[in-house]
């Protein structure tokens, strides 16, 4: 069964996997980098409005063979204090 | 004098054991077995006819979910009962398995019922162990629920840090720790990647150290602070720094072999 390595960038920190995963098929490797990244979001949320996670996945002579990506994207729809009750941002 | 064993070690904790009392414990886990890694002791479904008693390695009680992928609650260790009061449930409602070589001690149910019924203090130790594992089950319940994974596996390293220390099994800061990535990753409920990329960063900084199957802990009180680690839960008597009982143990004994 072939080994890869699951380098993630959480949008502040990138780990170079050393250990890596046997996946025994297609839809095991894409299944592995797909669930690790709401694992890695769980972890770091909520942070910011704006967050990408990524994975991309090495295979053992090193050629990225897949790449996967989450993103946050949160917006204000209308945040002054009059909708809100909370003071508006001092910008 | 003879050293004592993981179980007496253990159960000292939990009642102030005589002479008489660790000498009929010793007794009864004479007949010690080799178990082979990845062994199952009992399977979910079983009726129990034996209580099974780690003396040296690691087991764990684990279920199998539709999917085929495997969920570990416990980790067991040297002085560690498998399943002490399971027969009055009937069937196993989980399976038992070795995770490394064990040695393992087969307890005939009758065995465990004289010894109950002639010495109170063990059975009050009994008792305690019992209790003693559910809050571990508590505390687990909150790790999952909870703590976020660096936590979550800090918090267990620091546990069975103190659980080996309280039986004997640690080498300086260091432990054996037989797991494999996979059954890591099912203890603590998270995907093999994420536990790999978590492990990175908490050997990176510094808190965990990690050589072949050995675990190093460099400072106790530093990885408790960062897993929100206390020992209460393990009702030691005094916490393993002064062992109740001398040790004359050749360390390593209990860990795999």
């Amino acid at each position: 069964m072939p080994r890869f390595y699951f380098d993630i960038n959480d949008g502040r920190r990138e780990t170079h996997d050393a250990v890596g995963l046997r996946c025994d098929s297609r839809d095991a490797l894409l299944g592995a980098a797909v669930s690790v990244l709401p694992e890695v979001a769980s972890e770091e949320l909520p942070d910011n409005m704006r967050r990408v996670f990524t994975v991309k996945v090495r295979n053992a002579a090193g050629r990225y063979v897949l790449y996967a990506s989450l993103s946050l994207a949160a917006d204000w729809l209308d945040e002054s204090a009059e909708a809100t009750g909370f003071a508006p941002p001092e910008t | 004098m003879h050293r004592p064993s993981p179980l007496v070690r253990k159960l000292s904790h939990g009642a102030r054991l005589s002479r008489e009392d660790c000498e009929r414990l010793a007794a009864v886990e004479r007949d010690r077995r080799i178990v082979a890694p990845r062994t199952d002791l009992i399977i979910e479904g079983e009726e129990p006819e034996h209580v099974h008693l780690v003396v040296s390695g690691y087991a764990c009680r684990y279920k199998t979910l539709d999917d085929g992928s495997r969920s570990i609650m416990a980790l067991l260790v040297p002085g560690d009962f498998c399943d002490l009061h399971v027969a009055i449930l009937g069937r196993m409602d989980h399976s038992i398995a070795t995770v490394s070589e064990c040695e393992i001690v087969r307890i005939a149910r009758p065995t465990i019922e004289r010894l109950t019924e002639r010495y109170p203090t063990v059975t009050r130790a009994l008792w305690w162990a019992t209790l003693v594992d559910e809050a571990v089950l508590r505390e687990w319940l909150v790790n999952m629920g909870r703590r976020k994974t660096n936590q979550q596996i800090a918090h267990l390293f620091c546990e069975l840090y103190v659980r080996m220390r309280t039986v004997g099994c640690t080498d300086g800061n260091s432990f054996a720790f037989p797991l494999t990535q996979d059954e890591l990753a099912d203890t603590l409920g998270i995907s093999t990647v994420h536990l790999n990329r978590s492990l990175q960063k908490l050997r990176e900084d510094g808190l965990v150290e990690f050589q072949g199957r050995v675990v190093t802990v460099p400072d106790l009180d530093r990885l408790s602070r960062y897993a929100g680690f206390t020992a209460n839960y393990l009702h030691l008597r005094v916490l393993p720094d002064e062992p109740p009982v001398a040790d004359e143990r050749p360390r390593g004994r209990c860990g795999p072999r």
